[in-house]
């Protein structure tokens, strides 16, 4: 009887250890190693590029090389916008709107680089940072602007501002909108109350508003900042090392963050274009991103450009295929190591494409504005964009993922015979 | 047939039928907590807008999210039930009816393990369980210790035709010749300690995918014949342990390694526990086969043989590409695939066209599972062109599915210009699935370690 107990207990515990045998998620519970495998021991900050190739030496690339230097630009263009908001405000001219205006665009793209990487604690906390900085297509115009309103009328702004009604978009919309302009459709009481102030007021108004959201703004992408960074929060160190062999999971980790790309083929390009049902009319220039600005194209060409970056390990200076597995350690080298340098040298391909089109588009003006001289039954260059990020995610999503033993994004873990 | 019948009711003890019992129903109780935990009652039956069906089995209906609870709830009561063997076929009828629903519920959730569990407890309910340890024999309700020898033999039946068809599913050019999908897994898993950097190496993607292939179509003999049978366990528990370690292939090594204990004599839990048997001489033996059960059992062996044969003689040697015979046929982890699919909807009326991506109609596991796989993009399809008419358009709906098998390049697995909704499913072969792309898959590791 006493063996057949053991029998059970064996049972049970070897199906229990299913439980913990998926693979985890880097946390922030960093697991100690030894100062020998520790590339991190002594405050050093590694070079893993000047090691062989492995997938841990990619991912510290990656975060150290890749990430890090980009969640400390985004920290310091939001300083700017925060500087550049503070000299509107307090400028009695109208001078500092348009440097303000810019600067707003070199915040975004700053952030959009960020979004094609969108894992680790910019998504901790159900996406926390990610929705508090840039929450488009979840945003609500009308939001800020009764916002603005209330704070008016309270003489002070209330700190509890849902995240659609702050961040990236809100700020855009400030700074652009004029100001006896609503995104209301309906406007309350109060709303009518407040355009019906004097110019000047209103301006003051915004103001108020713009210089606490431009703060909330700062705090996120330091916060950001500070997780990420060698120095505090390391995350680097808890993706690529604290995982000792789960590294499967961390390039999961990040392949999920990759797939932003459909989100760039299907809300950003396709939805505008009419490609897809969500828009109802044949065209929806409105529903672009950063309408205001008129930068969506931009933000496009960022998170591609951030992708390919990621893709050859360092940003693509020379020739794209020529590039592939020269240079620090990235998803080429991957792909190489796998013995799949076609693969490689497609997507490297695919990805130049994309770029370009981005590229060239976004220098062509406001997205808006092209969709609206599209005239004939074709999009020309722009559904040209849209095919070439369709093409680059399709690779993504079948070879890409079969060499490199992934899963698709977000997909919950499963049994699989 | 009278001798047949004799050999069959040939009693034997019964203690392993019930050592049988127990791990069964503890394996599906574990297994019921294990899916509610990882969340994924409400991943597979609650979240989903739409749910995927079996051909034939399209009237199976999903209860709303109180329902699917209770089923799972019954599901593991009567586990627990099994597990103690109380109150007769009751529980494992009740348990069969609920998996068999749950398994019907979404096609997406196949696997084989699953449809493994399914025919257990078919078989459950007409073997004689309950006989030895369990609440009936000690209530005085089963009153054998022994069992007839076709109760055992039924069971080891089963497993053998799942390593068998499993073994003949790996008799390909893309397993034997190029080691895949072998090489694909286990690459990644060089970062493992001490074995990392030989998963690196083709030699040994090749050795184990040879094993994995001569395990499968062997095993099972080796298993039957008594002298080989202790070194043949101890493969099982090394490979099954293997693969567990190796793969997430969930409860599928626990369910044959501790099935397969079923090949040992039918004494052999009285043996491990060093009991002797108490065998009561009642007669007549429980479940003892008449000549219209053997009919039945024979007809089950037939259907169990079929089923999995179909798919290597009704089909054009193309099954892992078309998944035409994918199911119900054992080709446990035959295939790597990664499809992007886009619907192409084109009213009929204007000629607009619009791309809709697999993402916007479906959860993500369900679209993973859909993107390989032509019938489930036919059921997607369909579903589009009722959603559109219900909004009164009437429209054409083309699939765009890029696939990648074993990873070869992607390549288009169904005809773009075909209309998908004047198409229907059935059980014959489908002429918009294209053919097989031809490019030979390669190996991802190395030569050497140097």
């Amino acid at each position: 009887m006493i063996k057949m107990s053991f029998l059970i207990l064996m049972l049970a515990l070897s199906a229990c250890s299913d439980f913990s045998k998926e693979p985890k998620a880097p946390t922030q519970s960093p697991v100690e190693t030894s100062a020998g495998e520790n590339p991190f021991a002594n405050g050093k900050t590694p070079n893993p590029n000047v090691e062989a190739y492995s997938d841990r030496n990619f991912l510290l690339n990656v975060g150290l090389n890749l990430i890090v230097p980009w969640t400390q630009e985004f920290s310091r263009e939001t300083q700017r916008l925060d500087f550049a908001i503070e000299d509107l405000c307090s400028a009695a001219t109208s001078d500092s709107l348009e440097p303000a205006r810019e600067q707003w665009v070199r915040t975004a793209r700053s952030w959009a680089k960020l979004e094609a990487v969108n894992f680790g604690p910019a998504r901790d906390l159900s996406d926390y940072i990610t929705s508090n900085v840039h929450s488009w297509p979840n945003d609500s115009l009308c939001g800020v602007d009764t916002l603005v309103a209330e704070s008016s009328e309270a003489g002070r702004v209330d700190g509890r501002i849902i995240f659609s009604r702050k961040g990236l978009p809100a700020l855009e919309w400030l700074l652009h909108a004029p100001l006896d302009v609503t995104a209301c459709v309906r406007q309350t009481p109060q709303l009518q109350a407040w355009l019906s102030q004097e110019p000047a007021k209103r301006q003051q108004d915004r103001c108020q508003v713009m210089r606490y959201l431009v703060q909330d703004l700062r705090t996120h992408a330091q916060n950001l900042e500070n997780r990420w960074s060698v120095q505090q929060g390391n995350y680097t160190k808890t993706w690529a090392v604290d995982v000792g062999s789960q590294t499967r999971a961390s390039l999961n980790l990040m392949s999920d963050g990759l797939f932003h790309i459909e989100k760039v083929k299907d809300r950003k390009l396709a939805v505008p274009l009419g490609l897809v049902p969500q828009c109802p009319k044949t065209l929806c220039p409105e529903m672009v991103e950063a309408p205001s600005s008129g930068a969506g194209l931009w933000l496009v060409f960022e998170n591609l450009k951030a992708l390919q970056s990621v893709f050859y390990g360092h940003p693509l200076k020379g020739e794209a295929e020529a590039s592939v597995g020269t240079g620090a350690y990235g998803i080429d080298d991957a792909l190489l190591k796998r013995n799949r340098r076609p693969l490689a040298l497609r997507m490297a391909r695919e990805l130049d494409a994309a770029v370009r089109l981005a590229e060239s588009a976004a220098q062509r003006g406001a997205f808006a504005t092209q969709i609206q001289q599209i005239e004939s039954s074709t999009c020309g260059e722009l559904c040209e964009l849209h095919n070439a990020v369709r093409e680059l995610g399709r690779t993504m999503k079948t070879e890409f993922l079969s060499v490199l033993d992934l899963r698709p994004p977000r997909v919950i873990e499963g049994d699989n015979d | 047939m009278r001798s047949w019948l004799q050999t069959l009711n040939q009693p034997v003890d019964g203690a392993s039928l019930a050592a049988y019992r127990i791990l069964f129903g503890l394996m599906m109780a574990v297994s019921v907590l294990r899916y509610a935990w990882m969340g994924w009652i409400e991943r597979s039956f609650i979240e989903p807008e739409i749910f995927l069906k079996y051909w034939g089995f399209e009237w199976v209906p999903v209860p709303g999210p109180a329902g699917v609870y209770i089923l799972f709830g019954v599901l593991f009561l009567s586990s627990i039930l099994i597990t103690i063997g109380a109150w007769g076929r009751w529980p494992r009828g009740i348990f069969l009816v609920s998996f068999a629903w749950v398994e019907l519920m979404d096609a997406s959730n196949y696997l084989n393990h699953y449809y493994l569990v399914t025919l257990l407890g078919v078989l459950n309910l007409f073997l004689p369980l309950n006989q030895v340890w369990s609440f009936d024999a000690w209530r005085g309700a089963a009153r054998h210790d022994q069992v007839p020898l076709w109760s055992v033999w039924i069971l080891r039946f089963q497993f053998c035709v799942v390593y068998f068809f499993a073994g003949l599913a790996k008799l390909t050019s893309d397993w034997l010749l190029h080691a895949q999908p072998i090489s694909l897994w286990l690459s990644p898993n060089t970062d493992w300690p001490l074995l990392g950097p030989l998963f690196e190496l083709n030699l040994v993607h090749y050795a184990m995918a040879w094993a994995g292939f001569l395990y499968d179509s062997l095993i099972w003999i080796f298993l039957l014949w008594a002298p080989s049978r202790p070194f043949a366990y101890g493969l099982v528990l090394l490979f099954h342990g293997m693969t567990h370690l190796l793969f997430p292939i969930g409860l599928f090594p626990f369910l044959m390694t501790l099935g397969t204990l079923i090949f040992f004599s039918p004494s052999w839990p009285r043996n491990f526990l060093q009991q002797a048997p108490r065998l009561r001489p009642q007669e007549p033996l429980p479940s003892m086969a008449s000549q219209g059960g053997l009919l039945v059992l024979g007809l089950y062996v037939l259907i169990q043989l079929a089923l999995p044969l179909r798919s290597h003689v009704l089909y054009d040697n193309q099954v892992l590409w078309s998944e035409e015979g994918m199911r119900w046929s054992w080709r446990v982890m035959a295939r790597e695939k990664n499809g992007a699919v886009d619907f192409r909807v084109r009213e009929q009326e204007t000629g607009r066209e619009w791309l809709i991506p697999a993402a916007s109609v479906l959860r993500l596991h369900q679209e993973l599972e859909m993107s390989g796989q032509p019938e489930l993009i036919l059921q997607v399809a369909h579903h589009l062109a009722d959603e559109f008419a219900a909004k009164g358009q009437r429209v054409q709906v083309f699939a765009e599915a890029w696939v990648s098998l074993n990873g070869r390049t992607p390549a288009l697995m169904i005809d773009p210009k075909v209309d998908l909704t004047q198409e229907v499913d059935s059980w014959k072969p489908k002429a918009w699935i294209l053919p097989a792309p031809t490019e030979e898959t390669r190996l991802l590791g190395r030569w050497s370690l140097l």
